[in-house]
């Protein structure tokens, strides 16, 4: 139970934006769209609104309904909510995942989002005009972030890339101290609509550029949203592709992923609403607003806009190799290339810093309702730990091991598991009768029978099958990632150092929280 | 594009959009109605109890 004043949402539409803001990111519009390249185009998007209907809307609702519950019961943060709805000695130190999942990831987040701003500045001045060749883009990137050698980012000085990672701290930390209302919401009220402009104009500009290059007439708009859309052997080549198994899992991972279910910042957002507010609908909306920016605008730009220029052959790549390599030589190209290159990078740092800010804000609310530290003491303690974070992974360049690491065992397996815990929670232990009274009060939509079903049911089994067979995918190279590279083990003792500190703090809070009890019994 | 390829284009762009549209009008209209930070959660024995003169 946290004592003095409580922090809170202004409006339903300022906490259905910040959550939005959270769930979108650079995996809206640069990570589906390659996916769905890379698997058949149209094929990709069966499992992938599979995957919305029996994972991320069912998961969404639930986290909002127990974010609620639990703060209703005067928390704010994983251990204190999980401790609130299931009695037992364990339920805080589950919660714990709730707190490092976000925070480790904001350490990696953090620089990405810096390279956002930086390539956005860079457009600004017009110095991202390297010519026609790839390499030349792929070498300019690989200089920005230090890949060559660990250390080889702070190499370049108080140069644009240091300057921007600093930037980017600064002004994540000045936000959420802030607060709430104050501060994540009325960035993400401006944020969300301006993102949402910056990438109608992109939209505009890729969809009217006919055919740009008369030397390629194959290379037209129509031919790059079939690229990105069209079904590859029409229904023989769909069924094809619906057996391929490994489809399926990049499909729900990107839904899990790009929902952001199972961060921990969804729970500790819906636990700032009042007992009567809806949850049903704004979290319906959040997840309305997060597939519109994937699918209607990250759909309809990316892969477009890349095989315009360089084909089949350009239109395919990874978040950093589509984003950071491919389309800036896109933009090169592009007729009033530096605006829209400039637009691109600003809407993707827009949704970068929405999603870093919702990382912070659950540490800072065990912090105060934990350790009784007020918003300074608590945005301080975070700034320190979050920085010498951040400090191993722009240190650890070399290959991005430390941020490859971070991200596979904390922002892929970790999510899963602080989904699947969140999953049982609800489904098993506060039950789906509790869960629907707290999801139907006040609910300004009716949310269908069958969910009481797919969540206590489905969407475990779906979770646990998917979480398996990636983790039988990737398991072998990460795990020999960590055999051979000091960096990656570096990294991750600190990863558990941070485990074990964060362990011992909710220890004590717990001991507080138990003797206020007494105190009130 | 096949005929197909504009069909599954039109539904998911059409459908993510105009279920966003759909939420967004509902979530607006029921901003007078919704009790979020309307002012404080009311009391229940102050809201149910019967107008007195």
């Amino acid at each position: 139970m946290s004592s003095g004043k409580k922090d809170g949402w202004g409006s339903s539409l300022g906490v259905i934006l910040a959550v939005t803001g959270s769930a979108v990111g650079l995996g809206n519009f640069l990570r589906f769209p390659g996916l769905a390249a890379k698997y058949d185009g149209a094929a990709f998007l069966i499992p992938y609104f599979i995957a919305l209907l029996l994972v991320g809307l069912p998961i969404a609702w639930s986290e909002w309904a127990m974010g609620r519950f639990g703060g209703q019961r005067g928390f704010n943060s994983c251990p204190g909510i999980f401790r609130a709805i299931w009695k037992s000695r364990a339920s805080p130190y589950l919660g714990v995942l709730g707190l490092i999942v976000p925070v480790v990831i904001y350490m990696y987040y953090l620089w990405i989002e810096s390279w956002c701003l930086g390539y956005a500045l860079k457009y600004l001045t017009g110095s991202l005009s390297l010519g026609s060749e790839k390499a030349a883009y792929t070498d300019h990137f690989s200089s920005y972030v230090g890949i060559a050698a660990d250390g080889a980012f702070f190499d370049q000085g108080l140069a644009l890339p240091v300057l921007c990672l600093l930037a980017c701290v600064a002004l994540n930390f000045f936000i959420i101290y802030r607060g709430l209302s104050g501060g994540i919401e009325k960035v993400c009220l401006w944020g969300m609509p301006l993102l949402v402009l910056c990438a109608l104009f992109v939209l505009i500009r890729v969809l009217t550029l006919g055919t740009p290059d008369p030397a390629h007439p194959e290379r037209n708009v129509v031919a790059g949203l079939a690229q990105m859309w069209d079904l590859r052997g029409g229904v023989p080549g769909l069924l094809k592709s619906l057996a391929n198994a490994e489809m399926w899992l990049a499909a729900a991972g990107q839904i899990f992923f790009s929902l952001s279910v199972g961060f921990g910042v969804i729970i500790n957002y819906a636990s700032y609403l009042k007992k009567r507010d809806d949850i049903a609908l704004s979290s319906t909306t959040a997840v309305a607003g997060n597939e519109f920016c994937e699918v209607s605008l990250g759909g309809l730009i990316t892969i477009p806009a890349a095989f315009l220029f360089l084909g089949a052959a350009g239109a395919v790549g990874g978040t950093f190799g589509l984003g950071f390599q491919t389309l800036p030589m896109v933009f090169d190209r592009m007729p009033a290339g530096q605006l829209f290159g400039f637009l691109w990078f600003f809407l993707l740092f827009i949704a970068a810093v929405t999603s870093s800010l919702s990382m912070l804000q659950p540490a800072i609310a065990f912090f105060e309702e934990g350790l009784g530290l007020g918003r300074r003491g608590s945005v301080s303690l975070l700034g320190f730990i979050t920085l010498m974070g951040t400090g191993i992974v722009v240190w650890f360049t070399k290959d991005l091991a430390a941020l490859d690491a971070m991200d596979f065992w904390v922002g892929s397996f970790g999510i899963f598991v602080l989904a699947t815990i969140q999953t049982l929670l609800y489904g098993w232990v506060l039950g789906p009768k509790r869960g629907r009274e707290e999801l139907e009060r006040g609910a300004l939509l009716p949310i269908p029978r069958i969910f009481d079903f797919v969540i206590r049911y489905v969407s475990p089994v779906f979770l646990l099958t998917v979480f398996i067979l990636w983790l039988h995918q990737s398991w072998a190279s990460n795990w020999q990632a960590i055999q051979t590279q000091p960096s990656v083990r570096i990294a991750l003792v600190f990863v558990l150092a941070v485990i074990i500190l964060f362990v011992l703090l909710i220890a004590h809070a717990v001991r507080t929280w138990e003797a206020r009890e007494r105190k009130t019994a | 594009m096949s005929l197909w390829g504009w069909l599954i284009l039109g539904m998911a762009v059409g459908g993510t959009t105009g279920f966003l549209a759909w939420c967004l009008l509902r979530v607006l209209g029921n901003q007078d109605k919704n009790h979020l930070h309307a002012t404080t959660d009311l009391d229940p024995r102050q809201t149910d109890r019967e107008p007195t003169d």
